[in-house]
């Protein structure tokens, strides 16, 4: 018999066979369902653990390409020493990007980094997989300015009050700015800019 | 982390916030487990309005002055709803078998569990790299440290991400942050498996309210073990939250639908809101649903002018906030870009109906969705059909493959003006488009199985 439901929705005694039918199919979709889930849910077990490893383990075996993660272990203790109202040019030696802008806000920052051809190539060529990931930074980051060139570097250094050399061992050489370094890792280094 | 109060009272002050939006809305109250996924979702939404607000009059964000009007606000509730005589409308509830509360207990029991596995693993990875970083993480960062819209940076900035996605996430984590502290990045997690809870609690409800209980409990394991939705729930992206208020969009419609008036329209609004404060597809849908289906019901005169007219302006006037206040601060920027767009319409309609079969065909028979969704699809076909033969149920299954057809055709008309091939753009978002819908499947089988 229809039972009246205070919200206008109605429910009706079925009758048996086809409830458990129902339920035998919906239990068959579980069976599969759960057949699919419980490898996934290792595999995010398995992800985590990586992930841990890669921000907290030896920085030796992390994969060069994996720029966040370097950015990740070596940024925020730079960018603490830097005044909130400093102006801040990171100059990157490596083709993968990172979210740079990330760690130094809110100081004016901005960054400069490798983009050739030549290393999209090899960068593709290494990592097959990332490679649409890679040709669209390339294009995104060319298009904003971002290459560096000896003509932006000296530009933006000629502003920066400092300068983060990120996976880069040199500092740059520029007449009339001399190069103070603040604290320095295994990935970065952290230069108070002294103009004149 | 030394920040971890602050950060559950930020967490706190979310589901109060949508729990007080959820009253101040009015008319019956639903259930308990809907409530909460109600609040869960509304409360972030409510957050951000509030903090684009904050930012618009130029007061700068910090915690007291975010949290502390929902504090006010609950306190004053408290004291009112003690002195009342008479408590808030409420549904009556049914009085369930022994049996079916006890499958419910167990159900519940279970979504807590997973949730509990969820914030584990969540927790254990965070936000470092990619999308979760360059599109929520950071924008959160400058909504953070600038302390307030930051629009003006925005538009300056020469960085990469999308930041000019719609912000309640992005707001919300900004949040967090300013709880958090130097693990702002870790702290963030839970927000992303909260949408998974909510999601869950709101097909529970359905299930456990409509179904009798041996159909509810496999019905809820369904949901509960699609391998994508969990895993959805462990990054920072904002897709799973849009699912799950695609999701509420869907019962408040429904709601409405059934008992047209001012308190249902408006938590539909309440929804379609949340919607467009959460991606740029949620955006549309919520436009969508507030230029189509909001005047449908006031032509049908199955609503007044005045609540469909209030619901609807709300709406649009909401989801215009976020594109204005970046189109008056030039900072238009990202996959807005006209240039992405097909410059004609050519062959539009073409790329739409390939755009549309390679959906329902990615559903129905790509291995990758079958490893991400499990039978999910297959078994919605299977309750269409059900429901469509059965008369009890042919008008809400008609209505729910409706839908699905208005969400799906407005993604595959957004996918048919873009520039890349409809194939390539289908298998890079195909993913994202099947959780972004989930909302039809689940719907389906409870309408087709409610007899």
């Amino acid at each position: 018999m229809p039972v009246p439901r205070p919200d206008g929705e109605r429910r009706t005694a079925a009758p048996g066979r086809l409830v458990a039918l129902a339920a035998a199919v919906l239990l068959a979709g579980v069976a599969v369902q759960a057949r699919h889930f419980v490898p996934r849910l290792l595999a995010l077990d398995r992800q985590a653990r990586t992930v841990t490893a890669l921000l907290e383990g030896p920085e030796s075996e992390v994969d060069p390409a994996l720029s966040q993660v370097f950015a990740w272990r070596s940024l925020p203790a730079l960018a603490a020493r830097i005044p909130e109202d400093a102006r801040v040019l990171l100059v990157s030696g490596t083709f993968f990007p990172a979210q740079y802008h990330f760690y130094f806000q809110p100081r004016p920052f901005t960054f400069l980094q490798p983009l050739e051809p030549r290393l999209l190539q090899t960068a593709i060529e290494r990592h097959p997989a990332m490679a649409e990931t890679l040709r669209d930074q390339y294009a995104r980051l060319e298009a904003k300015g971002l290459r560096l060139t000896p003509e932006r570097l000296h530009a933006e250094l000629s502003r920066a009050d400092y300068l983060v050399l990120f996976r880069r061992p040199e500092p740059p050489v520029e007449p009339g700015i001399a190069l103070e370094l603040v604290a320095r890792d295994d990935v970065a280094a952290l230069y108070r800019v002294v103009r004149g | 982390m030394d920040g971890w109060p602050l950060v559950a009272l930020v967490y706190a002050t979310q589901g109060l916030a949508g729990d007080l939006v959820g009253r101040a809305l009015g008319g019956a109250r639903p259930a308990r487990l809907e409530r909460l996924a109600q609040a869960l979702l509304l409360g972030p939404a409510a957050i951000a309005l509030q903090m684009m607000l904050l930012s618009l009059l130029s007061i700068p964000f910090s915690l007291p002055v975010v949290l502390g009007p929902w504090w006010l606000a609950a306190a004053v509730v408290w004291r009112r709803s003690r002195r009342a005589a008479a408590p808030m409308a409420a549904v009556a509830p049914a009085v369930p078998s022994r049996a079916s509360a006890r499958a419910t207990a167990v159900l519940v029991s279970l979504v807590l569990l997973l949730f509990a596995v969820l914030v584990w693993i969540g927790l254990r990875t965070p936000v470092f790299d990619s999308d979760p970083l360059n599109n929520f993480a950071f924008p959160a960062r400058l909504f953070e440290t600038h302390r307030s819209l930051a629009g003006d940076v925005i538009a300056d900035l020469r960085a990469v991400g999308h930041l000019e996605y719609p912000p309640l996430v992005a707001l919300n984590e900004a949040l967090v942050f300013m709880a958090a502290g130097p693990e702002r990045l870790r702290a963030v997690m839970p927000f992303f498996a909260l949408p998974w809870l909510a999601l869950q609690l709101l097909v529970l409800s359905a299930a456990c309210r409509r179904l009798r209980w041996e159909l509810a409990v496999p019905l809820s394991l369904l949901a509960l073990l699609v391998p994508e939705a969990f895993a959805l729930g462990t990054v920072g992206l904002a897709d799973l939250r849009l699912a799950a208020t695609v999701l509420l969009l869907a019962t408040t419609g429904a709601a409405l639908l059934r008992q047209p008036g001012g308190p249902q329209a408006a938590r539909f609004a309440a929804a379609a809101i949340a919607c467009a404060l959460t991606k740029i597809e949620g955006l549309s849908l919520a436009v969508a649903a507030a230029i189509v289906f909001v005047p449908a019901l006031t032509v049908r005169r199955r609503l007044s002018l005045r609540a469909g007219a209030a619901a609807e302006l709300a709406t649009l006037a909401a989801a215009a906030l976020w594109p204005l206040y970046l189109a008056a601060h030039d900072a238009a920027i990202g996959s807005l870009d006209p240039g992405a767009v097909r410059a004609s319409s050519s062959g539009l309609l073409e790329r739409f109906g390939q755009a549309a079969r390679g959906f329902f065909a990615f559903a129905l028979s790509s291995p990758v969705a079958s490893r991400f969704y499990g039978p999910l699809w297959q078994l919605a076909v299977l309750a269409a059909i059900v429901g469509l033969a059965r008369r009890a149920a042919r008008r809400e299954t008609c209505a729910l493959l409706v839908a699905l057809a208005a969400h799906v055709g407005l993604y595959c008309l957004l996918l048919a003006q873009a520039s890349q091939p409809v194939e390539w753009t289908l298998q890079a978002a195909g993913l994202r488009l099947l959780t972004h819908t989930i909302a039809w499947p689940l719907l389906l089988l409870v309408v087709a199985l409610a007899v």
